[in-house]
């Protein structure tokens, strides 16, 4: 077993209970964010595999830093704040998990061995295997995914009509720009996107709980009932 | 603005909100997860109670660098019963209790296995490993009831413990076999 260096135990046991559960509450909304973002992707429901949650992620992530299963490098996060650390181990955490997942599907979808194919050529066992494989796979389909996803950019900004500092945070976010950047084009302060963004989520906090959540939309829903 | 395929990268942008998490306020993070449908109060409780047993464990303590002495009873000290360790580890109820009580022949469980044991019990897979390497340990239930003195099995194979197992689930009898391969 490693240890953690006496530097990094010492700021772990020097965070307050209230600073720790910032930094937890924060990391499990990035941790959801991870999860849900590969179910657009892979169409997986967002569910982590050995009955993860974002939750147990952020803990099993804080737990690693405590027994020094992650060492704690101040050259590459410097700073007495844990949260990139953290972050990073959360972000490592998910990916190693949708990674060995992907591998089980992958080692299921294998081609099945010649010896036990009744057919001569094979090929009805490889009409068989194919139609498994879509279904294993349930991969999303982009169109129904697309779909929900202009959808709910459409709802976001009939909520937001009316306010252009609101609606122009929304606009920037969708051209991936980050907080400062933000700040900069829009020629405010960054403690006033923070405000923007209150007012943002506080406009849409409906949509996002549909997002976040683990009903898909009704059309959604609704397309694949018809494809199945 | 986006590609017609590109859902990932859609959800990604909508939400680059998130980015800004570690600025966000405890208030406004509590509210958000709210929003999301979390029981905050309940997930912070939890999280500080874990938050207790690592501190207590860093004091000098180190409970992880010592011999184990049950791994049920070292997931009980960490919260886990033996249906979440289970869950945990992708075993079965009837795996970890035999994996518990040593009935399993150490030489024969994986690598992976050992390592996944080992990060949901916060210890090494070496002390998984040595823990395993003891002889088996006899069932403390129905002592009393038995005719003859009690004995203790001889440990069995590893992957047919798997093949045998009528509580595990198929994916995971699947995942479980699957690494014989691997460790050949």
């Amino acid at each position: 077993m490693r240890k953690p260096d006496p530097e990094t135990l010492k700021l772990l046991r020097g965070y307050s209970e209230e600073e720790w559960l910032t930094y937890y509450n924060a990391l499990v909304v990035i941790a959801k964010r991870e999860c849900k973002s590969r179910y657009w992707k892979t169409g997986n429901a967002g569910h982590l595999p050995e009955g993860y949650s974002p939750e147990t992620v952020v803990q099993e992530a804080v737990a690693r830093l405590f027994d020094g299963r992650r060492t704690w490098n101040q050259e590459e996060y410097p700073g007495p704040s844990p949260m990139k650390i953290l972050r990073a181990t959360v972000q490592s955490i998910v990916g190693d998990l949708v990674r060995s997942e992907e591998h089980k599907h992958y080692a299921y979808l294998e081609p099945a061995n010649d010896e036990d194919e009744p057919d001569s050529d094979g090929h009805a066992d490889r009409l068989v295997h194919q139609a498994t494989k879509k279904n294993a796979y349930n991969l999303p389909d982009n169109q129904d995914h697309t779909y929900a996803l202009d959808n709910a950019i459409a709802h976001i900004r009939g909520n937001i009509r009316g306010r252009a500092d609101i609606a122009t945070y929304f606009e920037l976010l969708l051209r991936g720009l980050k907080r400062v950047e933000i700040s900069k084009e829009m020629k405010v302060s960054a403690d006033r996107v923070d405000e923007i963004r209150k007012q943002f989520l506080t406009r849409t906090v409906d949509i996002y709980r549909e997002l976040f959540g683990d009903k898909q939309s009704p059309r959604d829903k609704g397309a694949r009932a018809t494809r199945d | 603005m986006f590609e017609e395929d590109n859902a990932e990268k859609m959800f990604d942008a909508i939400t680059g909100w998130v980015e800004s998490a570690d600025t966000m306020d405890l208030e406004e993070l509590r509210q958000i997860r709210r929003a999301m449908g979390d029981d905050v109060e309940e997930s912070e409780r939890g999280f500080l109670s874990m938050l207790g047993k690592l501190k207590a464990e860093a004091e000098g303590k180190s409970p992880a660098q010592h011999g184990i002495g049950s791994l049920l009873g070292k997931a009980r000290q960490l919260g886990l019963d033996a249906p979440a360790l289970a869950d945990k580890t992708g075993l079965s109820v009837v795996l970890v209790t035999k994996l518990d009580r040593r009935l399993i022949n150490c030489l024969t469980v994986p690598k992976k296995v050992l390592e996944v044991l080992a990060n949901a019990l916060r210890a090494t897979s070496d002390a998984i490993s040595a823990y395993l390497e003891q002889p088996p340990a006899l069932a403390t239930e129905g002592r009393f009831r038995a005719k003859e003195n009690p004995r203790t099995q001889k440990p069995q194979d590893f992957f047919e413990a798997v093949q045998t197992d009528k509580s595990i689930s198929e994916e995971r009898r699947a995942n479980l076999l699957a690494l014989e391969e691997s460790e050949q």
